[in-house]
């Protein structure tokens, strides 16, 4: 049955076939897909959501759904080769030669154990004992860079921050010492400079215990940087494999053309100048926040009559959006990005400070003017399969601020049919519900939605970031195009670096509340003068392409 | 070519939480129910006896081609006071859900949008009043106003209105924080508007569920009080109290309790199939 | 080998127990606590508000016997003419110290009488709970992880019969077979231990369905969460993860729901000791409501509720312990 052949790849797959029984049809997710891995080597499986690259990854350990049927020609880890393999042999396999890294730590973690008693479960059997348990536990702690080892054990999942539980993660996977890691987006889920360190992590161990590493991602910048060898993967099928290097600088297939395409470098390249719309002279910015702040109570105990503590989510923040000007608010998750721009538009009020506009307070305005401000100040939705009421219809989402008006149903008809065919959404697409319209779809409908007031200003929280990389590129077009069509400005929020620089003119670096830093894009982002904003710069993936 | 079992989770099937496949077994419940329903409501027309008449001649006889339910200790006719007893269960089931309904409704939807010192307080009073067990509750406030069917129907709403409440407020909070919401409030709605348009809507089916349960309980509660002789008051006919009647005579006359427990089973029974149906299917459209 | 990374010498005790933890905040105890006091609070709030609602409460503890002199001099006695604060205040401190008055029934004081059936209904409420739960448990897991298919559905379907059936019948129809037919069991009162088995039958009844449910609902659901994933990707066997990994996690949703469900149990247990005629505080409450002996009835009541408190309390720790994140402010 098995072989053992210490000389040969880490991980030798040939001809994987997974087709996955819905209730509907059969779904054919991986096409004869052949991958080999040495040891000390990561390859790099790219592709965007639906092509099979996680299926493949997950047929390679065996934790595949129920529903999918898996076959392949031939399949072996660290030379033992499994094949009319019966359940008891996989986990077997899982055991001994194979780590797998999930996406979201926080989820991949059983919430009921604490990190001690998880690490004892991933270790083996020989090892369970109390006292080798506890130092290997330890151990493991070290080799994936985690302080303070003897507290950790104690702590509970959920006390953890995502880079720390990513990292238990990791833990777990090395426990029984494999020879092949697989780690399926693990970092997808965190924040850009965690990001970095935990990549840092997987190459410092591959490079110390020799691993074969499986690296699945569908951010090709990352990839770009970590990998030595790349699969790309796309409806099932592997188009072009190679060295890294080559793939990206000699593109030979298609899809890899217009997945290097849609990279924001590419992208700026591309578009050249950005679109030159004379920015109003005039001294008076069209939308202020000025030295605004917002907290947040926290949750958590209190007698009723002592008030709750609070969270700074903005701090002091100055900012301001002149006519014609496109503004990037970028930073990471908690930095207060998102309570600025809600600030912004309406839907957080600031505690101290002001929102102005033309000129003048926010909080000052009468009804008409209110409404007026309503129809000039627009936002679009990070998510909007979320933003969309999943109970009506597209257009009646879009038309709603008119209904709100109580303008007349025909000329809500004729506004909604300008407003769709200036963001390419085709009129019988308003007539669906939201689900039943893609990513991209969903998108255009958000900004059809906001276009429909004619506003001067659109505010827009993370525009592209829910999407595929493709739709990405083309989402971004669009809202270039309109911009100067229009003579709109914006209000971009990102944490993605790429995005700001391609579509902002301005940008402000904010960190836990506070703006730490503004100006032109191309100045700060080649030349930034704030420490974290130098630190956030360096953990963006996508060194390698910037060739 | 090789094949690799996968690893075991189970298939999402399509069954009634309780294991009911059969077809058309999503139609027999309600269609009973209805039945049930229906024969009480046409009591006065159907009972081939007057509820209270007795026929002194024929006292504990067993299920006969006259009395097809038998007659209890002082000659009554069993089906006739099954029948006409099946009127102040259902009275009380229907009339308190509805109160419970609208109160733990617009409580919810109050607390969950509004929020601040306005849920403070009514999330308050929903636990304040979950203290004191219901049962217990209701044969103190039965105890000191009396019993009827005003008042039970009265304390069985109070009783129930938080379970509306906290469904509702759950929903309406989860959902005030959905994107949608926020757009609709920044397209120029009130608030009012926004409610009736967004919010209530997708109530609608978690309040279907939440109604069966509380008609489940509230008949059970009814039930349960008037066994216990501080709920309906005889000579009224009311399946609780007949149980109660018919202990005492258990081995002589088994008839005159187990027909109006069964009547009780039935309705329980068929409210229960009714609910698992419709939460199985708000479940499955949320997705 | 004995020495940790620091190269400290370490004893086995201290590495078994190295990952170990009780999950349970301080902050959590206090707010739970916090809330536990206004519960009874609540409480005695409400049974003192409809006193006073429905008029005079001195007739109520005046046996009916008595004349309207004789009431109001009653009334004075307890204060009844005081400025409705003071007698608020007073209340609460009655009912803090079990200061009830007198039983009209028996002339002894309310609160020993009650106190005095504590045990008899702890004693069935108990054991139910715990019967009735583990039963649950069974049935629900058996549902979910049975080894052959078809039988799966039977013990979800038991329990759904059995909870469309109302306690008081259940216990006749229990009482009809087991003691008037069959003849093997009393049909109520005390004496033996034979005596204890229908009311606690019953009662277990009442708790098993919805427990089942929850639980069989909870397993599928945690056997779709990715840290099941996780458990298969270190290689455990499935039987492991099934009780270790998904049985355990599902159970703490089961003990909150045990917990809310303590009121309802100790409903039922009146309703079970007045079919079976087992002298435990629910008896004396309905017996003292038909007789209109007030004070019982509050001292009863009173009682419960602090029994149900205290209840929830225990409850909602247990529920912490099987799964720690549940301190966190919903």
């Amino acid at each position: 049955m098995s072989g053992t052949d210490v000389n040969g790849p880490v991980l030798d797959l040939r001809d994987l076939r997974v087709d996955i029984d819905t209730r509907e049809r059969i779904v054919h997710a991986v096409r004869g897909v052949s991958i080999s891995i040495a040891a000390g080597e990561v390859l790099g499986l790219v592709g965007e959501s639906g092509s099979g690259k996680s299926m493949t990854a997950l047929s390679i350990a065996g934790l595949t759904p129920a529903a999918a049927r898996v076959r392949f020609s031939h399949l072996s880890v660290a030379g033992q080769i499994i094949s009319n393999s019966t359940p008891g042999e996989l986990r077997k396999l899982r055991r001994e030669s194979l780590g797998f890294v999930f996406q979201s730590p926080m989820r991949a973690l059983n919430p009921r154990l604490t990190v001690g008693e998880l690490v004892h479960e991933a270790l083996g059997e020989h090892e369970r004992e109390a006292r080798k348990a506890y130092y290997r536990a330890l151990e493991l702690m070290g080799a994936v860079g985690i302080d303070r080892a003897r507290e950790r054990l104690r702590q509970y999942p959920h006390e953890l921050s995502g880079g720390l539980a990513q990292r238990v993660v990791i833990a777990l996977a090395l426990a029984r010492r494999p020879k092949l890691l697989i780690a399926d987006e693990p970092t997808t889920a965190l924040d850009a400079s965690v990001q970095a360190q935990i990549l840092d992590l997987i190459e410092e161990l591959r490079r110390n215990l020799g691993l074969g590493v499986l690296l699945v991602s569908h951010d090709l910048e990352v990839i770009g940087d970590r990998a030595d060898r790349v699969a790309v993967m796309s409806k099932g099928e592997i188009v072009e494999t190679g060295p890294c290097m080559t793939v990206i600088e000699n593109p030979q297939h298609g899809y890899t053309q217009t997945l290097l395409a849609a990279t924001p470098k590419r992208l700026i390249a591309e578009r050249g100048e950005i679109s030159v719309i004379p920015v109003d002279p005039r001294p008076r910015p069209m939308a202020e926040a000025v030295a605004v702040s917002r907290s947040f109570a926290q949750d958590g105990f209190r007698l009723p009559w002592r008030p709750a503590r609070r969270r700074m989510a903005v701090s002091d923040v100055t900012v301001e959006i002149r006519p014609g000007e496109s503004l990037g608010i970028v930073g990471e998750s908690g930095s207060g990005k998102t309570t600025l721009a809600r600030m912004l538009v309406g839907l957080e009020t600031p505690e101290r400070g002001n929102v102005m506009f033309d000129g003048r307070e926010v909080a000052g305005f009468d009804a008409a003017t209110r409404a007026q401000w309503r129809r000039d100040v627009q936002f679009v939705f990070q998510d909007n399969s979320a933003a969309l009421d999943p109970r009506l219809t597209v257009a009646d989402s879009i038309t709603e601020s008119l209904t709100a008006q109580g303008i007349e149903p025909v000329e809500r008809e004729r506004r909604l049919l300008s407003v769709l065919s200036e963001v390419g959404l085709e009129a019988y697409f308003a007539t669906r519900r939201p689900h039943q319209l893609s990513g991209g779809q969903r998108q255009r409908a958000g900004i059809a939605r906001a276009l429909i007031s004619n506003p001067r200003l659109i505010i827009a929280d993370e525009p592209v970031s829910a999407l595929d990389v493709s739709v990405q590129a083309v989402i971004l077009k669009l809202l270039n195009k309109l911009r100067s069509e229009r003579n709109m400005s914006y209000v971009v929020i990102s944490h993605d670096i790429g995005v700001i620089r391609y579509i902002c003119d301005r940008v402000a670096v904010m960190c836990r509340g506070e703006l730490v830093e503004t100006g032109e894009t191309e100045a700060v982002l080649s030349n930034p003068q704030h420490p974290y904003t130098r630190a956030l710069l360096s953990a963006v993936p996508g060194r390698r392409l910037s060739a | 070519m090789t094949i690799i079992p996968s690893s075991r989770q189970e298939k999402r099937r399509n069954t009634l939480r309780f294991g009911l496949r059969l077809p058309g077994a999503d139609l027999l419940a309600p269609a009973v129910l209805a039945l049930v329903i229906l024969a009480v409501v046409l009591s006065p027309l159907i009972a081939p006896y007057d509820p209270a008449e007795q026929d002194l001649l024929r006292l504990l006889e067993g299920p006969s081609v006259d009395h097809w339910f038998g007659t209890d200790i002082i000659g009554r006719d069993v089906l006739s006071r099954v029948l006409w007893g099946g009127i102040p269960p259902l009275i009380v089931g229907v009339g308190s859900v509805l109160i419970a309904l609208v109160l733990g409704t617009a409580a919810g939807v109050v607390a969950g949008y509004g929020g601040g010192v306005v849920d403070g307080v009514l999330g308050r009073l929903a636990d304040i009043q979950m203290s004191i067990p219901g049962l217990v509750l209701a044969l103190l406030v039965l105890a000191i106003f009396g019993a009827g069917v005003s008042n039970l129907i009265f304390i069985i709403a109070i009783e129930s209105w938080p379970l509306h409440f906290r469904v509702v407020r759950s929903h309406v909070l989860s959902v005030r924080k959905l994107a949608y919401v926020e757009a609709a409030e920044l397209a120029g709605h009130t608030r009012f508007q926004i409610v009736r348009r967004h919010i209530l809507p997708s109530t609608l089916p978690l309040l279907a569920v939440t109604a069966t349960v509380n008609f489940s309980h509230a008949v059970l509660a009814e039930a349960g009080l008037s066994f216990l002789g501080i709920g309906i008051q005889p000579p009224t006919a009311d399946w609780g109290m007949m149980v109660s009647e018919g202990q005492t005579q258990l081995s002589a006359a088994w008839w005159i309790s187990v027909f109006p427990g069964l009547a009780l089973f039935v309705v329980l029974l068929c409210a229960q199939l009714i609910g698992d149906w419709l939460a199985q299917r708000t479940s499955v459209t949320k997705e | 080998m004995s020495h940790d990374v620091e190269g400290r010498r370490i004893g086995w005790l201290a590495a078994r127990t190295a990952s170990l933890r009780i999950p349970i905040g301080g902050e959590f105890l206090l707010r739970r606590t916090f809330g536990a006091l206004i519960a009874v609070w609540g409480a005695a709030t409400i049974v003192f508000v409809m006193l006073f609602v429905s008029g005079d409460p001195a007739v109520f503890l005046a046996p009916e016997t008595a004349s309207p002199a004789q009431i109001a001099e009653l009334s004075h006695a307890y204060g009844f003419d005081q400025p409705i604060p003071v007698q608020y205040v007073n209340f609460l401190w009655n009912v803090t110290t079990g200061n009830f008055p007198k039983s009209l029934y028996t002339d002894r004081p309310a609160f020993e009488e009650v106190l005095r059936r504590v045990p008899n209904t702890l004693a069935v409420s108990l054991s139910a709970t715990i019967i009735g739960t583990l039963l649950g448990l069974a049935a629900g897991y058996l549902a979910v992880n049975g080894k052959i298919p078809y039988l799966r559905v039977l013990p979800l379907r038991v329990m759904m019969v059995l909870q469309s059936t109302p306690s008081f019948f259940l216990a006749l129809i229990l009482i009809l077979f087991f003691s008037l037919t069959l003849r093997w069991l009393p049909t109520g009162g005390t004496g033996s231990w034979l005596h204890v088995v229908l009311p606690i039958a019953t009662l277990s009844a009442y708790v098993a369905p919805s427990v089942a449910r929850l639980f069989s609902a909870s397993i599928r659901e945690v056997q779709f969460e990715e840290h099941i994933q996780t458990a298969r990707a270190m290689g455990l066997s499935e039987r492991r993860i099934r009780i270790r990994h998904v049985a355990i996690n599902a159970l703490s949703s089961v003990v909150a729901l045990v917990g809310l469900q303590v009121g309802g149990i100790l409903g039922g247990a009146v309703i079970v000791e007045n079919v079976f005629a087992w002298p435990g505080v629910g008896e004396l409450m309905v017996r003292s409501v038909n007789n209109r002996d007030f004070p019982v009835v509050l001292a009863a009541v009173m009682l419960i509720c602090l029994g149900y408190v205290v209840a929830s309390l225990i409850a909602d720790i247990m529920v912490i312990l099987i799964d720690p994140r549940a301190q966190e402010r919903r």
